[in-house]
């Protein structure tokens, strides 16, 4: 792929860096563009690890995200390179680079064809992303599924008036990235870097999907064929006899389909999100349902949304590892709607089985054009053992983050 | 699943063993249920309306409402006379003329009769207007005033072509009915009294003929049409099956309870229909015939089950018990299917074709019961034997297995034969014309069709195009500029070859300025002054007799007069060529406020295909896409399940090749039939592919043998259940209402074809790859990649079919000098809002200045982007993209603005790279934390206001008026507005907003304003200040740049990833 894209590129970049000179600031029209930010996170865990592998107290780090944007004056043609680099103190395996995004996408009309690394979201629901299927996770940057990793793709786009049709040729499976062993929530053994691709390893997954609105409806269908995203875990024994047992990651070849569709009505937004997958283990069902609702200026000029979810996974022990198979999540996110932009997110899943929590609390605020200011804490509470939270269940963290951008 | 087979077993076994040891209980319950359901079809009633056949939300049928609230609502009836022999100047005829006007008065609901007899002649006597009827007491006339009338109607532009023929042949009585709609029993009224007239007079002359024509006899039509189908098409129906079951059960009892099912079935659906309230027209009509089609297959595989055990020795009961355990799951699965593709028909713009989804859903369902619990139970009762076995079918599945052969031996070059016959189909599919003369929906056992073909042929056409012409003002229709670009119109349109006769008060106007000239031919023209033309219309009302006022020509405030174009039959491609043109012609031709969009009934026929083939084009592809979610649930394999897209899509195209091939022309019925077969076609396509599957995982069989397997047990079933569905559809080709014949016919291609590609191209692609046991996944994934490009292509052959609609404008009214503050305050709003039309889209950066009240600031740079949309019903689209501050770079805000309803919004996360749909609720909320709200940016359509004039006051250097507007949508944080509106350029400079409270909330001041391309006015900056906190907040713009060639593509929601 970069073989055919390079020198392209680069001779394109050349030009418009001239451009740049004459015109800055035009941002949006068209025109060469950087934007980007530069973090720093400090996060402490609250408790001893589990293991004594594992480091304890805090851990620090720093992450970069410059994002290099062209486009044509004709808005035609768009090229994105977004590359990312964490430095973690603690952490090897949570130092670690991506290319996010690094594509060229060419809109005729009705028609849009993208080559090169992306990343896009699937779905309607906030306490699980179920169909969101086409990049992999970053792991170890958060828990909660909403970084990912580039995926390269062929993606064409064709919207017409009775909805959009998306066609995307996957292009390099990629695994999920896990922390070390000593690392925080992680697993508890050395992860062998192959991962076993049961089924073989293939590297051109397929997908389509149909999305449209109509009236208050938003609707997504897709079908997905391809390597999973998600993994089973198996136990491998050590490099050497007397060297402790290894963990090894196992992707299996599935088949999904699945929907998703949002009601949006006054401020009620209801939510589905369902799929079949067929491949990993037996053909299972899974389905996220639920509501937001919000009271608009609730106080004053802020802005409270109260949510609730229900999760159900039909999918056997045999399948990929998943924290969600029968669950209620509930939260509420306060937006004061200041200058600052100042917001709050509180939110658990509940197991409905053992009554495991995952608790979440964010609380963000803007303090200049250019910082802003996070507060992030997972709590992890009544984790009972044979839940697949227990992993976690002293990983409780709080984090603070510190961005500026640029 | 087996664990899924195991629990449909245990269900279906439970059922047969509850149906056949209580088969008294099962059978009297089934009754009370069809009695229940079924008893509302005394609720039924025939509509008899053209209108049914339009949603209440159909652009063109809005736009004919309203024409008809400004002029009059009304129909006609018109009678088409033809004396054996000579033309109808004869002083008997014209008598009798003169008697069928006075006579048709006393039809119900007649509010106005035209002849040639009543027509008001106006002449000149001295100074005096002398206004009479054309001709009067004929009989007693002589030879020479006959003569003189005569070639006065000959001259007369409003009649000839009209209300008589060129050559005086044939003449017409146009009787127009205004109809309270209170009853479904005034039409036929209202045409039984007009049938009776015309007998009358066919009595009292023999050898003439009168034909009844017009839009009542229309809407007649309509109904009797349905009426003629229900007792012909059912009982020929009903006729055709009891002999096709005999032939195929050769079980009396068999045939008794399968007959007994579809009867329920269409009962209780027919019941459900009149609880629901459902009016009966031809189109709904054809669903019993559908249901009782469908409703035969799952009893006829039942009972097929159970005579094969029976022959094979097994008792009755257990027989029963057996068939059912068999065939439940694929019975149910294919009603499913079948259910979703008529479900799918709620997509269609024409509420007939909804309800005929849902009815016939209904009745599948009712189907699917009846035949899995009644009918066990019923023939428990009954003396049911297994017939003999019989040489036909033998030879027929000799026959087939021989195909198996072939197909599975020589399966490439049946692939690529089969392959080739269905693209070759599918590639002619663009040459099918869409052809909708209503005229012609009727077949000749019809009268309408007879008297309505032969009327255009003799004297006029049936298809009105009605425009309602703007004048700049209201008494503006005087104005000479306005007649004039009038009668320029009329004229064009007179040169047009479609056109049979115009009526334009242009014509009128000129005729009174002759008689005001004492009849001088020379004085034919239009009057040079506006008072002279007021004055002469006002002396022309004033002279004429009731009900024959011009009422329905002019609009009361005499603000737009009314054009009608008759046109001949003629294929609907033509009529779209004219309607584009006479459109074209006003946009060029006249002046920019006489621009008007045709309507009428004709209008809303040339159009309703495509609005119907784009409506069901969203409902066929969600249907095609969950019919393929359930046949792979139900197959429990998703590469089979994707592989079923290519037998279920492909006939429905072939179809339409054919048909294009073959006839060319097709009505409405071409949206509807891809559902209406889509849920049938699939049922083959199930049974083949559950026996294949079957075969593979449970007897382990490779593919040649599992295909062979499927051949030799669901070969015979397939080729009778399809001839039974094509007889009974075929059975629809004899209605006499011409969109069931070729959805009947079209159903029937696409049921034969779907056999045929179940039969040789579903096979040889299940071969497709069969090299050995290995290599199995490889080939599932070529078939899947097969699968898709087939589904593709086949979108992009319906997607060629999506017309693209005509944009609609219409001018501003101008009520300025009005008095009346409310109409005065619209008029000054309208008047701002149109200065700024036109602009098409526009992009433009600005700086926004948040002070808190101690002065502390904070700034925000956004991009705004706007498509202008110039439909009046619809608001303006919009993309809000941010630049600063830079955390939330890059987050956008799509809005499609609505006028009364919430808007649809959706916002782009950009560190997700999310799109979620949020609610429009929160209008009057801070906008971004700034002193605008979300609505002071986007609630600036029109219709978003009831406004009022207060007063006119020095703004600056400026004059404004100030109108108060209150917001009409819901959610606004405002109670009401004061806006300034300066009376040189007409921009708002100011706005004063009330919040719900009524105190004074916030000012709006509008500064800087800046023309682009000498035509839009923008502010370059806008303050807003809240008096309640003391806090502001300015807007500093960039340049604007418009016509920027941004398109609807970059305001939809697929395109906010790419708006940076």
């Amino acid at each position: 792929m970069n073989l055919v894209l390079g020198p392209r590129l680069g001779l394109r970049l050349g030009a418009v860096a001239a451009f740049a000179v004459v015109a800055p600031g035009a941002a949006l029209a068209q025109g060469f563009d950087v934007a980007g930010f530069l973090a720093g996170e400090a996060r402490a865990f609250l408790e001893e690890p589990a293991s004594t592998s594992q480091f304890n107290g805090v851990q620090a780090s720093l992450a970069f995200q410059p994002e290099f944007r062209f486009r044509t004056s004709d808005r035609r043609h768009q090229f994105r390179v977004t590359p990312f680099v964490r430095v973690d103190s603690r952490d090897s395996e949570r130092t670690h680079f991506d290319l996010r995004e690094a594509f060229w996408r060419v809109t005729t009309g009705d028609v849009e064809v993208l080559v090169g690394m992306n990343t896009v979201f699937w779905g309607v629901a906030e306490s699980r992303h179920l169909v969101d299927v086409i990049n992999q996770i970053d792991f170890v940057e958060d828990v909660d599924g909403e970084d990912k990793l580039g995926q390269g793709m062929i993606q064409v786009g064709w919207q017409r008036d009775w909805g959009r049709l998306d066609g995307f040729v996957l292009l390099g499976f990629r695994q999920m990235t896990l922390p070390g062993a000593d690392g925080r929530l992680g697993l508890p053994l050395k992860v062998v870097d192959e991962a076993y691709y049961p089924d073989g390893r293939r590297d051109v997954d397929f997908a389509l999907r149909y999305s449209h609105y109509i009236g208050d409806f938003d609707l997504g269908v897709h079908v997905f064929r391809g390597t999973n995203r998600e993994a089973s875990f198996r136990v491998v024994p050590g490099e050497r006899p007397d060297r402790m047992p290894r963990t090894q990651a196992v992707y299996r070849e599935i088949s999904q389909v699945g929907v998703d569709v949002q009601w949006t009505q006054n401020a009620w937004l209801w939510k589905f999100e369902g799929l079949v997958r067929e491949g990993d283990g037996r053909t299972f069902g899974a389905a996220v349902a639920g509501v937001e609702y919000t009271l608009f200026q609730a106080f004053g000029s802020a802005d409270l949304g109260l949510l609730t979810e229900f999760l159900v996974d039909g999918r056997d022990d045999s399948a990929a590892v998943t924290l969600f198979d029968r669950d209620i999540f509930v939260g509420t996110r306060l937006a004061l709607n200041d200058v600052w932009d100042t917001q709050a997110l509180a939110g658990a899943v509940v197991d409905l089985r053992d009554g495991s929590i995952a608790a979440r609390l964010e609380v963000e605020r803007r303090i200049s054009n250019r910082l802003k200011l996070e507060v992030d804490g997972r709590f992890f509470v009544n984790v009972a053992s044979t839940n697949n939270l227990a992993l976690f269940r002293q990983d409780s963290f709080l984090n603070l983050r510190v961005a500026y951008g640029f | 699943m087996t664990s899924k087979g195991k629990q449909s077993d245990g269900t279906a076994r439970a059922l047969g063993l509850f149906t056949t040891t209580r088969p008294w209980l099962v059978v009297l319950l089934a009754l009370a249920v069809m009695a229940a359901a079924g008893s509302g079809v005394r609720f039924l009633e025939f509509s008899n309306n053209y209108r049914v056949f339009f949603s209440p939300e159909n652009p063109d049928l809005v736009a004919f409402d309203e024409f008809q609230n400004t002029y009059t609502k009304n129909d006609n009836v018109m009678f088409v006379v033809q004396p054996a022999e000579g033309d109808v100047f004869d002083p008997e005829l014209l008598e009798g003329i003169e008697w069928l006007t006075a006579e048709a008065w006393r039809i119900p609901f007649a509010i106005r009769v035209d002849s040639i007899t009543n027509f008001q002649h106006s002449w000149a006597d001295g100074d005096d207007l002398t206004v009479e009827d054309l001709a009067r007491n004929a009989a007693s006339r002589t030879s020479a005033y006959l003569a003189e009338r005569r070639d006065v109607a000959l001259a007369e532009p409003l009649l000839v072509g009209n209300l008589i023929a060129p050559d005086a042949r044939t003449t017409g009585v146009n009787v127009t009915l205004q109809y309270p709609e209170e009853s479904l029993a005034e039409v036929p009224a209202a045409v039984g009294h007009a049938r009776d007239l015309a007998d009358q007079m066919r009595q009292r002359f023999p050898g003439l003929r009168v034909g009844l024509t017009g839009v009542s006899m229309l809407n007649n039509a309509f109904a009797e049409a349905g009426q003629t189908d229900a007792t012909t098409l059912m009982p020929g129906m009903f006729l055709a099956l009891v002999v096709l079951m005999t032939v195929v059960l050769r079980s009396a009892a068999g045939t008794i309870g399968t007959l007994l099912v579809i009867a329920f079935s269409s009962l209780t659906a027919l019941g459900v229909a009149g609880y629901l309230g459902i009016k009966l027209n031809p189109i709904n009509l054809t669903a019993p015939v559908i249901i009782m089609t469908l409703g035969i297959a799952d009893s006829v595989h039942l009972l097929v089950s159970a005579l094969h055990k029976m022959r094979d020795g097994a008792d009755k009961i257990s027989a029963i018990r057996e068939a059912l355990r068999i065939n439940l799951l694929p019975v149910a699965i294919t009603s499913v299917t079948t259910v979703i593709g008529f479900l799918s028909l709620n997509f269609s713009d024409a509420p007939p074709f909804r309800e005929l989804g849902n009815i016939t859903a209904v009745g599948i369902t009712a189907a699917l019961g009846y035949s899995v619990v009644f009918l066990p139970a019923f023939l428990s009762l009954t003396p049911l034997r297994a017939p003999k076995r019989v040489d036909s079918g033998a030879r027929l599945h000799g026959v087939l297995m021989r195909m198996a052969d072939l197909v599975t031996t020589r399966h490439r070059l049946v692939l690529a034969v089969s392959g080739t016959i269905a693209i070759v189909l599918i590639a002619w599919l663009p040459a099918i014309q869409l052809e909708d003369q209503f005229v012609k929906y009727f077949d000749h056992r019809v009268d309408f069709r007879g008297d309505a073909e032969w009327g255009m042929e003799n004297l006029t056409g049936i298809y009105l195009i009605e425009f309602s012409v703007p004048a700049e003002s209201a008494e503006g229709i005087s104005e000479p500029a306005y007649l004039d670009g009038l009668d320029r119109f009329a004229s064009w349109l007179r040169t047009q070859p479609e056109v049979d006769h115009v009526y334009s008060y242009s014509d009128v106007i000129k005729r009174l300025n002759r008689n005001m000239h004492g009849d001088s031919d020379e004085w034919y023209a239009l009057p040079a002054e506006r008072d002279l033309a007021a004055q002469y219309l006002l002396l022309y009302e004033l002279s004429l007799p009731y009900g024959l006022d011009l009422n329905d020509r002019i609009s009361i405030d005499k603000s737009s007069t009314r054009v009608t174009a008759t046109l001949s039959g003629m294929p609907t491609s033509e009529v779209r060529a004219f309607l584009d043109r006479a459109q074209l012609w006003l946009g060029s031709e006249a002046p920019d406020y006489m621009y008007t969009a045709p309507t009428g009934a004709a209008v809303m026929f040339a159009y309703i295909s495509q609005r119907n083939i784009e409506s069901m084009l969203g409902g066929n592809v969600i249907a095609i896409i969950l019919i393929a979610g359930v046949m792979m649930i139900a197959l429990r394999s998703f590469a089979i399940g994707a592989l079923s897209l290519i037998p279920n899509a492909v006939p429905i195209l072939m179809t339409f090749g054919v048909w294009a091939l073959l006839v060319r022309e097709v009505g409405m019925a071409a949206a509807t039939v891809s559902a209406t077969s889509l849920g049938i076609v699939v049922d083959d396509t199930v049974h083949f592919l559950t026996k294949y599957l079957r075969a593979r995982r449970e007897e382990q069989l490779d593919r040649p043998e599992a295909i062979r397997y499927a051949f030799d047990t669901v070969g015979t079933a397939l080729v009778s259940t399809t001839v039974i569905l094509a007889f009974g559809f075929a059975v629809l080709a004899f209605s006499t209402f011409r969109i069931n014949a070729q959805m009947g016919l079209l159903t029937t291609i696409a049921i034969v074809l779907a056999l045929a590609v179940d039969l040789f191209l579903l096979p040889a692609l299940l071969m497709v790859g069969h090299r050995s046991r290995s290599t199995e996944i490889d080939s599932m994934k070529l078939q899947l990649g097969k699968a898709t490009s087939v589904l593709l292509a086949g979108l992009i052959g319906l997607a060629a079919f999506s017309p693209t609609a005509m944009a609609q404008t219409t001018s501003p009214a101008s009520y300025l000098e009005e008095v009346d503050p409310v109409k005065k305050g619209r008029a000054i709003a309208a008047r701002s809002d149109f200065s700024d039309r036109g602009f098409s889209d526009s992009i433009v950066a600005l700086k926004m200045l948040l002070r808190n009240a101690a002065g502390a600031e904070s700034t925000r740079e956004l991009v705004i982007r706007t498509l202008e949309v110039i439909d009046e019903d619809l608001g303006d689209r919009s993309v809000v993209i941010f630049d600063s501050p830079r955390d939330i770079e890059g987050t956008a805000l799509l809005s499609h603005a609505k006028i009364l309803d919430p808007d649809d919004q959706w916002l782009y996360l950009p560190a997700l790279k999310r799109v979620k749909r949020i609610s429009s609720v929160n209008k009057s909320g801070p906008f971004v934390g700034s002193e605008f709200a979300f609505e002071d940016f986007t609630a600036l359509e029109l219709g978003k206001y009831d406004y009022r004039w207060l007063r006119e006051e020095a703004c600056g250097d400026l004059v404004c008026d100030v109108v108060e507007r209150t917001p009409r949508y819901e959610h606004s944080g405002y109670s009401r507005q004061e806006s300034w509106v300066d009376q040189r350029d007409f921009q708002v400079r100011r706005v004063d907003f009330y919040d719900r409270r009524g105190d004074l909330l916030k000012t709006l001041e509008l500064v800087d304003y800046r023309q682009y391309d000498g035509s839009f006015w923008r502010p370059q900056r806008m303050e807003m200040r809240n008096h309640q906190t003391g806090k502001s907040t300015d807007l500093v713009y960039g340049d604007y740049e418009f016509d920027a060639g941004l398109g609807d593509r970059d305001f939809e929601r697929g395109a906010l990833e790419r708006a940076r």
